[in-house]
């Protein structure tokens, strides 16, 4: 009875974690960049932009943050709200160097201020070389000025390389294989 | 059944009890969010831009108070390149997609004709409805107008926000019957309704708690499988199934006949079928056939190439692209822009190759470009991953006598990684 009870406190418990991952949200951050509710949202002060990532000539999928390979790089930025519409934004890709005295020296992509009446931000740029850098997405025009930083990598793969989707599934797969064989072989057992 | 089993079930009753009232805390507590809109973006692109497409839609006042009357109207059109996935009209009921019932419909009219039940709509023609509401539960809500389609879903146009402001305990909704009588919907017979939903579930828990009570469901099942169905026969399990069927019969024929005695008049609402007429097709000068489509996947801009006839003794011009309520204009499109349409559904990045419009009898291959956030932001470029990949959406000209003309066009998009 008591191991019973026993085995019952751990299937609550267990029923307890694994119902609490129901609940979280994926949070990654990566300064102003993060990605929220499926969506790559960069936030600037009170506003914020739809982030996507393309590598046309060399990846199939879109990303948010790091930058998977080198070369030929298009990032959209879209505007959410209609807020912005108005107001001015300068977008600037900096080398990471751990000091940002002079910025332009650093520089290596940079779209003067400007009002996007479209919403949309097209940056296209061609990264020649694996690194760190910073994005520096500036709104000004409203209330305050506002500043977005966010440091990313180039060339250093996707954060998530398909090995570990692959691993747990087949670890699933097999335990599922051992246990269904281990019940076979007791019942066997048990006939004869 | 000894007292060693009965108390091992009372302890898994118990934790039973605890997951479930945790399960219900923990989602009451952490995951329970305002649910600002009603998910429309997520309706697939080739449902908003190529089955019902709106225009002149109007919310009016947009600020109520609870009691008051407010209206949505407008126009729609079913286009004619009605994907093959979705089911045809055939069966289509007018709707409002609201966050619960904030309002209450009083009345809807399709092309001025009372419309409370289904009936067919016609591709390719357009109707024009006007719906009455009535200001119920205080907030700001997103209201949309709504087109169901059997075997297609809800299909929902563009909303608007629209606030109500009060006291919901002061809403009324008085109506007067046939004979006489004045009710007031609000509160009418709601004991009655409690009472009757009480009498079921009591009913249905007692025929589901009799046999849960004698041996489970899985063990009867085994017993059935391995021995047939004589050791479960009972006696009292025949007793009682005759009076739980003769109880029901009677409770159905009495209530059905009280009913009857009280409310000598009633109507039943989904038993007939709406016959309207579509809109006449108005004279349109205008022939547009799209030649070729492309998507700039970075730049947010579909391009569109088409081949115009102008059939009119007047030269026309390009205004306004609209699509799933989203409306591209120009300069002359933002001209005829009514100044309350919902502002984020507005896009101002409407650009032709050539401004110089359509002469009379001309046909002129013309570039137009429709560039904006919202194709990203309402998800409309989803499309992309169609197998069709066709856009779909209403081109409005305008002559010189500012008569304006609608056609619908569609065509295939190829994505592109270019600029113009």
């Amino acid at each position: 009875m008591s191991l019973r009870i026993i085995n019952i406190k751990q299937a609550v418990i267990a029923t307890a974690i694994a119902a609490s991952t129901l609940f979280t949200t994926q949070i990654q951050a990566h300064g102003g960049l993060a990605l929220a509710d499926d969506m790559c949202i960069l936030t600037i002060g009170p506003y914020r932009m739809h982030f996507t990532g393309y590598q046309p000539l060399t990846q199939e999928e879109e990303f948010c943050e790091d930058i998977p390979e080198i070369g030929k790089t298009v990032i959209a930025l879209d505007y959410i709200q209609e807020e912005l519409r108005p107001l001015t934004t300068e977008v600037r890709i900096i080398r990471d160097t751990g000091s940002e005295a002079n910025l332009d020296e650093i520089t290596v992509f940079h779209l003067p201020p400007k009002v996007y009446p479209s919403a949309s931000i097209a940056i296209d740029h061609t990264f020649p070389e694996k690194g760190k850098f910073v994005g520096l997405v500036t709104v000004t025009g409203g209330p305050q000025e506002y500043v977005s930083r966010f440091p990313f990598s180039v060339g250093e793969g996707r954060p998530t390389p398909k090995a570990m989707i692959i691993v747990p599934v087949l670890l699933v797969v097999a335990g599922a294989a051992a246990f269904l064989m281990t019940r076979k072989k007791k019942s066997g057992g048990a006939a004869a | 059944m000894n007292m060693r089993s009965i108390l091992k079930l009372g302890v898994l009753g118990l934790y039973g009890a605890a997951i479930g009232a945790a399960s219900l805390a923990l989602t009451l507590t952490v995951d329970v969010k305002t649910a600002a809109a009603h998910g429309e973006r997520s309706q697939e692109p080739f449902l908003r831009m190529r089955t019902i497409q709106w225009y002149d839609l109007k919310w009016q006042p947009k600020v109520t108070k609870v009691n008051d009357i407010a209206t949505i109207t407008g126009n729609f059109h079913l286009a004619e390149d009605w994907p093959r996935a979705v089911g045809k009209p055939e069966r289509a009921f007018f709707n409002i997609g609201s966050p619960s019932p904030v309002f209450v419909r009083l009345s809807t009219k399709l092309n001025g004709e009372p419309t409370f039940i289904s009936g067919p709509l016609q591709i390719g023609r357009d109707y024009a409805f006007e719906v009455r509401l009535k200001a119920r539960i205080p907030g700001r809500h997103h209201m949309h107008a709504m087109v169901n389609v059997k075997e297609a879903g809800p299909i929902a146009g563009p909303a608007s926000w629209m606030n109500i402001s009060g006291n919901w305990d002061d809403f009324t909704n008085p109506v007067t019957t046939l004979t006489g009588k004045t009710i007031d919907l609000e509160t009418f017979n709601f004991a009655n309704g409690v009472f009757w939903h009480l009498v079921w579930l009591g009913l249905g828990c007692f025929w589901i708690g009799y046999f849960v009570a004698r041996p489970m469901f899985l063990p009867r099942s085994r017993v059935l499988l391995a021995y047939g169905d004589e050791l479960l026969l009972d006696p009292m399990d025949r007793k009682v199934g005759w009076a739980v069927a003769i109880l029901t019969c009677a409770l159905v024929w009495g209530s059905y006949r009280y009913t009857e005695s009280v409310h000598p008049y009633t109507i039943p609402v989904q038993a007939g079928e709406s016959k309207v007429e579509p809109l006449p097709i108005a004279p349109n000068p205008v022939a547009i056939k799209v030649t070729h489509a492309n998507y700039d996947v970075p730049g947010r801009a579909l391009r569109v190439t088409m081949e115009i006839t102008n059939n009119g003794d007047s030269s026309v011009r390009i205004g306004e692209f609209t699509t799933a309520g989203v409306r591209f204009v120009n300069e002359l499109g933002r001209k005829h822009l009514d100044p309350d349409y919902p502002r984020e559904l507005v896009a101002t990045g409407l650009t032709m190759d050539d401004e110089g419009g359509i002469r009379p009898g001309e046909t002129k291959e013309v570039k137009m470009e429709a560039k904006d956030a919202l194709w990203e932001v309402q998800r409309l470029m989803a499309l992309l991953g169609d197998p069709e990949s066709r856009f779909g959406g209403l081109l409005m000209t305008w002559d010189e006598e500012e008569n304006r003309y609608i056609n619908s066009i569609a065509g295939a998009v190829i994505p592109v990684f270019t600029k113009l």
